[in-house]
């Protein structure tokens, strides 16, 4: 029962949502947005699950004393009081939950995001070593690219190295593209396929 | 230890430096609003006032102005808030704030009970939103002119029938509580409304005005006509009128044109006079036929133009609104103007727009139309053409042929558009500068046969300002086709007067009409019943409009009410010959006698209407509602389309009417389709790939061995797990940024069962970090029934499949934090991945872990195979699972998935060949999104 209760709910609504996919009628379309409508409202209690989580993750940390527990304490403090800030100020423009929006989480994030720069710096280094043939190719590619987007490549190539950057972009690289993005697509068929059939059903516990 | 302890300590100061600014005051202190002013807007129906105030300096750090109303000074309800850009200040000296049209009043959003805004004082006179309460909003009902605004279900099933007393008589309503009806508002003209701001700062410190304004909104005569232009087309005694909407239209009740002499002093005659289909925009154009140089209207000659020619004529217009209030535009003579003149209007076709719910008709006109709408350089001499093109559903475009021609009519260039991808390139012999100018021709192959006599023309001319050639206007025979605009109208059935739907652009020939189901009843309310707390409405419904005698039939929502409508003209018979019997004065007699017939005839109607009989025939309450909705819900969706071509300025062509075969007007309705046809590609190739998975299913269970190319990334997953084990560190799994309605996420999960139950086989630790709600306890269920399942049920912590945050970048930082405080010896990622990709596989790999990601993030791909050491590409993370599970249904599935990319490369190559031929079947089959 407690899997096959699941199962049955993925395996019909599954096949209602496929029928809504080819079905335009008004039944589908209000079916649909109806189906819609308790997602809204049900998604918010989904952050419950959330803040359980966090809670007994560090809750357990803090008690087992595991290296490290005090970020935990940290982390607790944090979300008790940003969640009190929110709901004793409101969250507009000028309270303290906002100014911790502001001055607390955005830079932080703004931090992390540019340390992507960084990294993506070493990353092309690892790619671009010429240590077999493919990487040469791709190393030399990416010359050609990279000249064909900045005016110093035509003053010093001419035009012609426009149209290479272009045929490159446009050709072999779009080519692999759609070739990966055909993939995925039947990949997604495939599973959603098994999915609907019952023959996958790992994600909801267990194997076979 | 200590480094931990500054780090609490630098947080925790952080926490109250950021209250401590809160509580600090670094800025001046706001001063209240002094001067608030409430004008009366001009030209409109009365019912909209303006607030105006001067906006406080920046310096006050003001974020929003919050808008009060009352009827009195002591009482205000906040009815809005305009918000201000602390940095910017506002945006100029003087605000404004509008309260006009039909607006909010009582919603699902309105409190309980009557709430004072504490912060601005607690014993008024600023309270927050009407509330509820039907003591308060109940009065207050008298004081607006409010409309209710109920779902159809609500009204139709769950009213409760409420009798009340009303000017001594007893009124039957429909009673609904606050939560089944939105109530909205419009002022009342003459009516004294009191108005007050607060603005409120950085701080949420509210700053009430020194002061309470008042203003009654006054009913106006409407703004004065302007654009008004006449025509006149001798050849066939044409005058046609052509204005621009007053601002408030809604206010407008007829339309009146009259002529004079021009050289004659005496008042105007009237030629022409239109009601407007309310509450919708009124066609902006009229057009008169003369019969022999005269306006003739019911026998009448309203103007005899064979005594005063056109030409010597002056015109003029007026608009009257509802309370009789008129304004007239400026005198104006009419051009004279030739046939050639006009465009030639193509004829107007109605369709159900196709595979759709029915909630839209198509509407399509003339040939189609292709023109060149930017030109780019693309190399030397080299221009890329990029065009659009306008099709309907009465002509398939097959083909479209580009002539370039130079400005000495070389031809350049024939282009011939098989596949209209909306770019060409053209090589020149010179510079666009040095060629100065193109001539494009452009004609059509559509349904099958190429259209000789219809070409397009276009000039693409030089313009040094952008160094390009820009496109000129199309023309067909000479005639710009940007030049005039199509204005399409429509109506229902129970008036002769079309509504302007929308006014298109001379080069669109097809526009849909939203035709949409009925969801909402709107009735106007001013009563209410204190003890059953409710609101009340009128308890008739229009159930449909008869053709055969010409009325609209009403019946009550309530079986017990059903002779309602009868009784009510009858009694408003018995009203108007009363009024006949007390008067002498023949005007009057004449003007009441014209009621009486209309009521008596509407009681014929409803008195012989077997449908209404039928429906008053069913007891059942719900049963009867139902089949008037069905009724009601058909006949409201009827519409008959009409259209028109104009330039704006007079010179206008009406298209005929559309109508049956049996000569009248034709109503359309749109149907909801039960298939959507550009999707049965779709449907056909799933049902092809699904066949194909039976197939290979099939023959896996018989025991065929199905060859499956060995993946190298799921290859070492063993190995990577095994490697944790050999270190006695844990394994780091990711499931992807999605939540769970995405597949990536689900293949993801399902790949961690069996990474999950592998890594309980070997006791090593697995670690989950989630950025999903709703993907942990999934993930937990997976991980807990994988130790189960390895007989390690002991090992299980939940706690190692844990919520980290949904915010992408702090989800980084402790998934890092994670790799570099757990050292987790083998990292997967697996699922979907926006920017975070590179920054956790670089932290990965400088920690020395081993790690394989799966993704079908295309734009990921490249970060994962340059910093992973194994990569599961697009379809590779999709077949992980099955991979990993060498189940005979399984693997069938992946059989299928190969076979079907080759079906797809068949027809790619297959396509090719054909269009490479200007065979273009095999590409439009496919849907094109």
């Amino acid at each position: 029962m407690k899997r096959s209760i699941p199962l049955a709910i993925v395996i019909i609504l599954g096949f209602l949502f496929v029928g809504y996919v080819f079905i335009p009628h008004k039944i589908s379309s209000d079916f649909y947005e109806w189906y819609m409508e308790w997602m809204k409202a049900m998604s918010p209690f989904g952050v419950i699950l959330g803040i359980m989580s966090i809670i007994m993750t560090h809750t357990a940390r803090i008690q087992h004393k595991v290296p490290n527990w005090q970020y935990s304490i940290v982390t607790l403090i944090a979300m008790i009081f940003t969640a009190y800030a929110g709901f004793a100020w409101g969250t507009q423009e000028g309270t303290p939950f906002m100014w911790l929006f502001k001055n607390v989480q955005m830079p932080m994030g703004a931090t992390m995001f540019s340390l992507l720069a960084f990294y993506i710096a070493s990353a092309s280094y690892k790619a671009f070593r010429a240590r077999s043939a493919e990487a040469t190719v791709l190393l030399l590619a990416a010359i050609i690219v990279m000249l064909g987007q900045v005016p110093v490549g035509v003053s010093l190539f001419g035009e012609g190295i426009n149209d290479i950057t272009h045929w490159i972009l446009n050709v072999p690289n779009l080519a692999s593209k759609r070739g990966i993005a055909l993939g995925v697509g039947l990949g997604m068929v495939a599973t959603s396929l098994r999915i609907l059939l019952g023959i996958e059903r790992t994600y909801l516990g267990g194997g076979e | 230890m200590k480094c931990v302890k500054l780090y609490i300590f630098g947080f925790i100061v952080a926490l109250l430096f950021s209250v401590g600014v809160q509580s600090n005051d670094l800025y001046a202190a706001p001063k209240a609003i002094t001067d608030i002013k409430v004008i009366d807007i001009p030209n409109d129906d009365g019912t909209g006032l303006q607030i105006e105030w001067k906006a406080l300096p920046k310096e006050s750090r003001i974020i929003s102005y919050r808008i009060y109303r009352g009827t009195s000074k002591d009482t205000l309800f906040f009815i809005g808030e305009i918000p201000i850009n602390v940095k910017t200040g506002a945006n100029s000296a003087s605000m404004s704030y509008y309260d006009k049209d039909y607006n909010e009043f009582l919603d699902i959003r309105s409190p309980g009970r009557l709430k004072p805004e504490k912060k601005a004082g607690k014993t008024g006179p600023f309270y927050q939103k009407i509330p509820k309460d039907m003591k308060i909003v109940g009065p207050m009902l008298k004081d607006y002119s409010i409309l209710g605004v109920i779902a159809k279900d609500e009204y139709y099933h769950k009213t409760k029938k409420i009798t009340k007393i009303v000017n001594e008589k007893e009124q039957t309503y429909a009673g609904l509580k606050s939560s089944q009806i939105t109530l909205v508002k419009k002022l009342i003209p003459g009516k004294e409304y009191f108005y007050s701001i607060i603005a409120v700062d950085e701080k949420r410190n509210y700053w009430p005005a020194e002061t309470v304004a008042s203003g009654k909104p006054i009913d106006n005569e409407p703004a004065d006509p302007a654009d008004f232009y006449a025509t006149y087309l001798p050849e066939t005694q044409t005058l046609s009128f052509e204005w621009g909407h007053p601002l408030s239209y809604d206010d407008i009740n007829t339309y009146k044109i009259f002529v004079k002499s021009a050289n004659d002093a005496a008042p105007g005659k009237l030629i022409y006079e239109s009601n407007t289909p309310q509450p919708y925009a009124s066609p902006d154009y009229a057009i008169l036929k003369l019969q022999d140089q005269k306006v003739v209207k019911s026998g009448n000659v309203l103007f005899d133009f064979s005594k005063t020619s056109v030409d010597q004529c002056e015109f003029y217009i007026m608009f009257t609104d509802y309370s009789m209030l008129s304004s007239m535009s400026q005198p104006i003579t009419a051009k004279y103007i030739s046939k050639s003149d006009l465009p030639v209007i193509p004829r107007l076709n109605i369709i159900d727009k196709k595979n759709d719910k029915g909630d839209y008709n198509t509407l399509f006109w003339g040939k189609p139309v292709a023109y060149i709408n930017s030109v780019q350089t693309v190399g030397k001499n080299t221009i890329q053409l990029s065009y659009d093109y306008g099709a309907n559903c009465g002509y398939k475009v097959n083909q479209i042929y580009f002539d370039i021609y130079d400005k000495d009519n070389k031809l350049i260039k024939k282009v011939n558009e098989f596949f209209q991808d909306n770019i060409f390139k053209v090589k020149l012999d010179q510079s666009m500068e040095e060629q100065g100018e193109l001539k494009v021709k452009i004609r059509f192959k559509y349904n099958g046969e190429v259209d000789e006599d219809y070409v397009i023309d276009q000039k693409l001319v030089y313009d040094s300002a952008i160094m390009s050639l820009r496109p000129s206007k199309i023309s067909v025979d000479g005639r710009v086709l940007e030049d005039f605009n199509f204005t399409l109208m429509k109506k229902t059935q129970n008036t002769p007067l079309y509504r302007s739907l929308k006014k298109v652009s001379g080069i669109e020939r097809e526009s849909d009409d939203k035709v949409a189901y009925e969801s909402s009843i709107f009735k106007g309310v001013s009563e209410y019943s204190l003890e059953n707390n409710m609101f009340l409405v009128d308890t008739n419904i229009d159930v449909y409009w008869n053709k055969d005698t010409q009325s609209t039939i009403s019946t009550s929502i309530y079986v017990s009410e059903k002779d309602n409508v009868v009784n009510k003209i009858k009694q408003q018979i018995a009203e108007v010959e009363g009024l006949i019997e007390k008067t002498n004065v023949p005007a009057e007699i004449e003007y009441y006698e014209l009621y009486l017939t209309k009521f008596k005839n509407d009681l014929v109607a409803i008195e012989s209407d077997n449908l209404l009989k039928e429906i008053n025939s069913i007891s059942n309450e719900k049963l009867r509602m139902k089949k008037i909705a069905s009724i009601r819900e058909v006949d409201k969706r009827k519409f008959n389309y009409f259209m028109m071509m104009s330039n704006g300025k007079g010179y206008v062509v009406e298209d005929s009417l559309n109508i049956n075969e049996d000569g009248e007007l034709d109503y359309v309705i749109p149907v909801s389709n039960w298939f959507d046809m550009e999707k049965l590609p779709t449907l056909i190739a799933s049902l092809l790939f699904g066949m194909l998975v039976f197939v290979f299913v099939t023959l896996a269970r018989k025991g065929k061995n199905l060859y499956i190319r060995p993946i190298a990334g799921i290859d070492e997953i063993d190995n990577a797990i095994g490697r944790a084990t050999e270190m006695g560190r844990p394994i780091l799994f990711c499931p992807g940024l999605s939540g769970i309605g995405d597949v990536a996420t689900l293949a993801g999960l399902s790949i961690l069962g069996r990474i999950a139950k592998k890594a309980a086989e070997y006791d090593t630790r697995i670690l989950v970090p989630c950025r999903d709600y709703i993907v942990i306890p999934i993930a937990q269920e997976i991980v807990r029934e994988a130790h189960f399942e390895a007989g390690r049920p002991d090992s299980f912590d939940k706690n190692n499949v844990f919520f980290v945050s949904d915010q992408q970048f702090a989800y980084v930082a402790g998934v890092n934090g994670v790799m570099l405080r757990e050292k987790t010896a083998t990292n997967f990622y697996m699922g979907m991945f926006y920017a975070e990709s590179l920054i956790m596989t670089e932290t990965g790999s400088t920690t020395g872990a081993i790690q394989i990601a799966g993704t079908d993030a295309v734009t990921q791909v490249p970060f994962f195979i340059t910093t992973c050491d194994y990569t599961l590409i697009g379809e590779e993370l999709y077949a992980a699972s099955a991979y990993l599970a060498r189940q005979p249904l399984m693997l069938g599935t992946l059989k299928a998935q190969d076979y079907a990319k080759f079906f797809i490369l068949l027809f790619l190559i297959l396509g090719t060949i054909l269009s490479s031929f200007h065979i273009t079947t095999i590409i439009n089959i496919f849907p094109n999104k």
